[in-house]
């Protein structure tokens, strides 16, 4: 007789504690209000975050198989989506992490904040600010202004029509079909910014940067060791700068060029291919000058570069 | 005696008529020169002439002139020192702006390295506190990244060193070093979105 309690106990504490591990799912959908404010917190898994046109915010998905709370919570203009794991977890290895699509109002002002956790994002129209740690970000299909921060995650924006600022550290910033002013900054990862019509600012430490298929009223894309290439057509007036130390600049204009031409090199060489004027060699250092105007001057194209070569390119 | 030498003179062969000159023409007038007297005494009235000569044309002010270059010469100098004076005591440079390390101070970054580095180190130490909890791989990529950003850095004071009056690379060094304080004060396991 005792060892069918045994076993029966035994069973229900084994289906105890396989319940209380196993992943949790989730479909709420709250009223929210168009324009509000939405803060969702993740530190592990996956999000797709999309906007659409009903004044209510959804989630559904799987829960982090070690949550240790799961918050849903819209008061007033503002909505909290939180998957909240234990201060410290035994172990990190072979869990169930979060994977949740949420959508919410498609003119809400959006702040994501993620860990190690991957997100796409599309058709937000209130703002965004997007941060992580070392997962992949894609951003797509947003207006007014976005900020994207990643430490070691690539960062893709597609489609932006407002002001855009992406920072990594040594996540890739890959950056295409942009409509506003744009600030990409990385230290080791590359920036790679294609269609973009606005003004750009680009900065690396040691990661190469590219400009390709854009029409530009002002670009200035520097580096210290990493090389830079700009692709693009300058708009009537534009200004043009590109600077790295160690690396090589080449630059290929575009459509009618109407500008100043600025370009020198330490140690490099200078390449002209859009007129015949020659650079000057210095008589005593080795470095390389060439400054020549095409059209009325309008625009200005600076290049320089510490050692590497600059060409330009029509 | 002087209408006669001035007779002499006019008479005197010249341009065409050299080719015409005789030897019993030079005879005369070696005769008639031997004749003048040694020594001619200017008449009473040849002064007045040079004067109203003089004064047909003007002449530049010459003292005038001297007296003031010296003065603005002086007063030149003495700006000069003193420009100079100015410039080295507040190490201004036009091109770079306030943004440039003082070539002739080669302690300068070294200064700013050392101040810099008594504020990051500790918070290296409240990096490791603060995020122990964090998933292994996370924080061995945080670590891997806190160290690109030191070797970033590193390469920006190594060509700040070579070209310290470089505005753009001073910019960027300031820059780095806000990024890396930003990161290493960061609680990663605490969402946030600042970096």
């Amino acid at each position: 007789m005792k060892k069918p309690i045994f076993l029966s106990m035994a069973l229900l504490l084994s289906l105890g504690t396989s319940l209380a591990f196993a992943q949790e799912s989730v479909n709420e959908t709250k009223d929210a209000r168009s324009d509000g404010y939405v803060r969702i917190n993740v530190v592990r898994g996956e999000i797709e975050v999309v906007g659409w046109d009903k004044n209510e915010v959804s989630v559904v998905g799987s829960l982090d198989e070690s949550m240790d709370e799961f918050i849903f919570d819209v008061k007033g203009k503002e909505t909290v989506v939180a998957v909240k794991l234990p201060q410290r977890l035994n172990s990190w290895c072979c869990e169930q992490e979060t994977s949740l699509v949420i959508k919410v109002p498609k003119k809400s002002n959006v702040t994501i904040s993620l860990v190690s956790a991957e997100a796409e994002v599309s058709n937000i129209h209130g703002g965004l600010e997007l941060g992580g740690v070392s997962g992949e970000l894609k951003v797509e299909k947003v207006s007014d202004r976005v900020r994207v921060t990643n430490i070691s995650g690539e960062v893709t924006l597609r489609e932006v029509d407002g002001r855009a600022r992406v920072k990594t550290i040594s996540g890739d910033i890959v950056a295409s079909e942009i409509s506003g002013p744009g600030v990409f900054s990385s230290v080791s990862g590359s920036i790679v910014v294609s269609k973009s019509n606005d003004e750009l600012d680009l900065e690396s430490v040691s990661g190469d940067i590219e400009v390709t298929r854009s029409m530009v009223s002002s670009i200035r894309a520097n580096s210290v060791s990493g090389d830079v290439e700009l692709d693009a057509e300058m708009l009537e007036g534009a200004s043009v700068e590109c600077d790295t130390m160690s690396g090589s600049v080449r630059i290929s204009l575009g459509g009618k060029i109407d500008a100043r031409f600025d370009v020198q090199t330490g140690s490099g060489r200078i390449r002209n291919r859009i007129t015949g004027d020659k650079p000057k060699k210095s008589k005593y250092v080795r470095d390389e000058t060439l400054r020549f105007s095409v059209g009325s001057g309008k625009g200005e194209v600076i290049a320089s570069s510490g050692s590497g070569d600059i060409t330009l390119n029509k | 005696m002087n209408d006669k030498t001035d007779q002499n003179v006019d008479s005197s062969p010249g341009g065409d008529q050299h080719a015409d000159l005789s030897p019993a023409w030079e005879m005369q007038l070696a005769r008639e020169v031997r004749a003048l007297d040694r020594e001619i005494q200017p008449e009473r009235n040849l002064w007045p002439g040079i004067e109203r000569k003089i004064e047909a044309y003007p002449q530049p002010k010459n003292a005038g002139f001297s007296l003031n270059w010296m003065q603005f010469g002086m007063a030149a100098s003495v700006l000069m020192a003193f420009s100079a004076l100015v410039l080295n005591l507040t190490d201004f440079r036009p091109e770079t702006g306030a943004l440039a390390f003082d070539q002739s101070r080669p302690g300068t970054l070294e200064t700013m390295q050392v101040e810099y580095l008594k504020t990051r180190d500790p918070l290296e130490e409240l990096f490791a506190e603060t995020n122990r909890d964090l998933a292994p791989e996370t924080l061995e990529e945080l670590y891997r990244n806190i160290e690109i950003v030191a070797q970033a850095r590193t390469e920006i004071e190594s060509q700040v060193r070579k070209d310290p009056t470089n505005r753009r690379l001073v910019e960027q060094l300031m820059r780095i070093h806000e990024r890396e304080l930003e990161l290493l004060k960061q609680d990663f396991s605490k969402p946030s979105r600042s970096m």
